[in-house]
């Protein structure tokens, strides 16, 4: 096909044979609602310190470190916001341990105490556990066996299928929108700074396409489904219905049993809101 | 119903409706008995009706198609009558294949895929697991069930797409234009595997196609179609030609089958070619996707001319595509040169080069986006800083060469059929007048008579000292026009007939 590439962009499904791969997606759902939860509810560096440690461990044995670390850096510009805000903003509520920085720059008061510095390394980490998680969630999941877990939940199957067709277009949308820039450039159109302030206009050269192409996807992909029967049958059957082996009941148990366990010490050792 | 018809066709007429432009008939009282176990070729001109008509049979007409469309007549497939049943219903006797399988894929894994219709049945997963390996099988896909669909070349996509439709076992199945995307040798293979599961399985097939020569040891019956009319239904008979001649219909002659057959290009003239400057020289040009094992492209090296068109011709991933853009800048070599008028282009932005050549994508959809056919026609041009004048002057030539002059000029490009789309897309880039044009698989959606008039508007560029390259694997095209031929294959080229008269 023309101008098809074979690069694997963003956050997108990795094929291993890993055991986080081999895990049914119902457990590494539950599994990242459980950590997640718990890592928004514990302020504790140390608890936040083991959520952390729980998702390097499943990234190190899932086989996809190159690409989950590659795609961690798409939360660089967020971690960074986010501790220049703690760090400096937040002395009010956090101002334990003595400021160590006070100053004024333009009609901002910045000041940094051991409380900011501590309460924007928690952010931090909470951030990486709960992104980096959901991005391994992502990496170590086929689409397919993610709807049909989903739908085993009792999430009506139209829904679910949808789902799982808007997470298998964003490859393909992301492909026609490099062939439209693409096209338009070999008839002339420079896409540059200029073009977006001062010929805004222009813009629809991509825009238009790009709506075509999605509206005309769907049409055909609906078109190709009811050709094929769907929703033909009131109870339709699920091949290769994923299972709950062992092993996943295992990683349940050691994820419950971790997460409850840092939240009971956070909660000893700080009181209630912990 | 005749005995043993399978499909009953009376009086059908079916009108698109109009939006912003006048309604369009697509058929016209179209009267058709196919029997069981026939293969039907529908053939004509663009926008003669053979989609619609595939639409009215597999029930997208009248139950998915555009609101305000009028459908009259009666349809009657395998003893239901299409206006009563839903699409879902007829699915159940009527498979359909669609022209782009991209487009008909609707998860994620070749298994997955087979078994999505069997799912929706409400089949039993033992079953469905038994049935997957009996299509796979059949098709020779067994090695790829479990690869992702959006790994797989076009022609594993094809199979893929046929399998999962075979394997819900339908009486009939209705094909739009399965061939469009593929080259000769996958075209010839596809063929022998409709032909066996025809014999084998008694399947129906009716198959939408532009070119017909190859088909003409599988198919029973030919209707030829026109302005939504049948001009002719019946065996593909001697006389075939001139009955559709008669009725301004043009039948390629024949088919052609295989992939490396440079013996239709025996007879090119003589170019001498060889002691000229190139406009375009490739130097060792190397290329390899991200992720991808094998290079796309593999030390190329090649000279074009002006003056002269060049067709390279090769299978679906053999890197016709990659070369091509790698002509206009918009993909950089990783190893080698490529010298565009005397100068690397590896310092150059794609702006640099767009003015020296212009690209004309396979997807024309990719570029129609203006609200009519002169705004498109002007925009490549106006980007390029060419004159108003120049350009409003230019255009009602663009029209006529590309036989759109029945076209009003203010309809919108996206409103017409796709042969035209394909035909205002080649013409938006023509107009920008560049002294190279590449055009990348420019015959998908056009029928014979529109092939040689494209083949005729790039003689004239090239009499007009322009050069032309053509990446295709249509031989038929390359044969109308080709001034000088390569044949690409793994990312290398395997041969140029330039060098073989060299050797003459």
């Amino acid at each position: 096909m023309t101008f098809y590439t074979k690069k694997k962009r963003g956050i997108v499904y990795v094929p291993k044979d890993s055991i986080v791969h081999g895990l049914d997606p119902r457990t590494k759902l539950f599994a990242l609602v459980v950590i997640s939860l718990g890592s928004l509810i514990a302020n504790d560096l140390y608890v936040l310190g083991i959520m952390v440690a729980l998702v390097l461990g499943s990234v190190a044995v899932s086989g996809v470190l190159r690409e989950w670390v590659h795609a961690l850096r798409i939360l660089v510009p967020v971690l960074l916001i986010t501790i220049v805000i703690d760090v400096f903003f937040t002395a009010a509520r956090y101002p334990s341990g003595g400021t160590l920085y006070s100053g004024d720059i333009w009609f901002l008061h910045l000041e940094a105490t051991w409380g900011t510095i501590l309460f924007a390394a928690s952010m931090t980490l909470r951030i990486i556990a709960i992104g980096g998680l959901s991005f391994l969630f992502v990496m170590a999941t086929p689409y397919d066996s993610f709807v049909k877990s989903v739908t085993l939940l009792g999430v009506p199957r139209i829904f679910t299928f949808s789902l799982g067709y808007a997470l298998k277009s964003v490859t393909s949308l992301s492909q026609d929108a490099a062939n439209i820039v693409d096209a338009q450039n070999s008839r002339g159109l420079v896409f540059d700074r200029d073009l977006v302030l001062k010929r805004p206009l222009k813009l629809l050269a991509v825009f238009v396409p790009m709506v075509v192409s999605v509206m005309s996807r769907a049409d055909q992909i609906s078109d190709a489904m009811q050709c094929r029967g769907y929703g033909l049958s009131q109870s339709p059957t699920m091949y290769r219905a994923p299972e709950m082996g062992r092993r996943d009941y295992a990683v349940l148990t050691i994820v419950i049993a971790v997460v409850a366990a840092g939240l009971l010490y956070a909660y000893c050792s700080a009181g209630p809101g912990f | 119903m005749q005995p043993g018809s399978i499909v009953k066709i009376r009086d059908l007429t079916y009108t698109y409706p109009g939006y912003n432009t006048a309604p369009v008939t697509a058929l016209r009282a179209v009267n058709l008995d196919i029997a069981s176990g026939e293969t039907v070729v529908l053939t004509g001109p663009s926008g003669s009706g053979k989609t619609s008509l595939l639409r009215c049979i597999n029930g997208l007409i009248p139950h998915s198609d555009r609101k305000g469309g009028k459908f009259s007549g009666e349809v009657t497939v395998a003893g239901m009558n299409t206006a009563m049943h839903s699409v879902a219903e007829i699915s159940e006797a009527v498979g359909t294949v669609f022209q782009n399988p991209d487009q008909q894929i609707v998860t994620t894994s070749v298994d997955s895929e087979i078994a999505f219709g069997l799912e929706n049945r409400g089949v039993l997963p033992e079953e469905i697991e038994v049935k997957i390996k009996g299509a796979a099988e059949l098709l020779g896909i067994g090695h790829l069930l479990k690869r992702e669909t959006s790994d797989l070349s076009w022609g594993e996509k094809q199979r893929v797409a046929i399998a999962s439709v075979l394997v819900m076992q339908p009486e009939i199945v209705v094909m739009d234009e399965p061939f469009s995307g593929l080259d000769p040798q996958a075209s010839s293979n596809l063929v022998s595997v409709l032909d066996e599961l025809n014999r084998k399985f008694n399947i129906t097939f009716i198959i939408a196609e532009h070119r017909v020569g190859h088909l003409a040891d599988l198919m029973d019956r030919i209707v030829v179609m026109k302005g939504g009319m049948v001009l002719y239904d019946g065996p593909p008979g001697d006389n075939l030609s001139a009955v559709t001649k008669s009725h301004g219909v043009v039948l390629p002659e024949s088919g052609c089958r295989v992939s490396d057959d440079t013996s239709l290009f025996d007879s090119l003239p003589g170019t001498g070619f060889n002691h000229r400057t190139p406009v375009i020289e490739l130097i060792d040009v190397g290329f390899t996707y991200p992720c991808s094992l094998s290079p796309a492209l593999d030390d190329i090296s090649l000279k074009i001319y002006d003056s002269q068109i060049t067709v390279i011709l090769g299978s679906n991933g053999s890197g016709k595509s990659t070369l091509a853009r790698h002509l206009n800048g918009t993909l950089k070599p990783d190893s080698g040169k490529v010298i565009l008028f005397g100068e690397d282009t590896s310092g150059r932005q794609v702006r640099n080069i767009t003015h020296l050549v212009g690209l004309v994508s396979q997807h024309a959809d990719y570029q129609l986006f203006e609200e009519n056919i002169t705004e498109e026609f002007s925009f490549g041009p106006g980007n390029m800083g060419m004159p108003d004048e120049d350009i409003r002057s230019r255009i009602p030539g663009m029209i006529a060469s590309f036989d759109l002059g029945h076209i009003d000029p203010k309809t919108p490009p996206l409103r017409l059929s796709a042969g035209e789309r394909q035909r205002v897309a080649i013409g938006s880039v023509l107009m920008m007048k560049t002294p190279v044009v590449v055009l990348d698989e420019p015959t998908l959606g056009l029928d014979e008579g529109l092939k040689r008039n494209l083949a005729g508007t790039l003689k004239k560029l090239c009499r007009e000292r322009h050069s032309v390259v053509v990446m295709t694997h249509d031989l038929e095209f390359a044969s109308f026009c080709a001034d000088r031929v390569l044949l690409m294959d793994s990312g290398k080229i395997g041969y140029d007939s330039l060098n073989c008269e060299a050797e003459r």
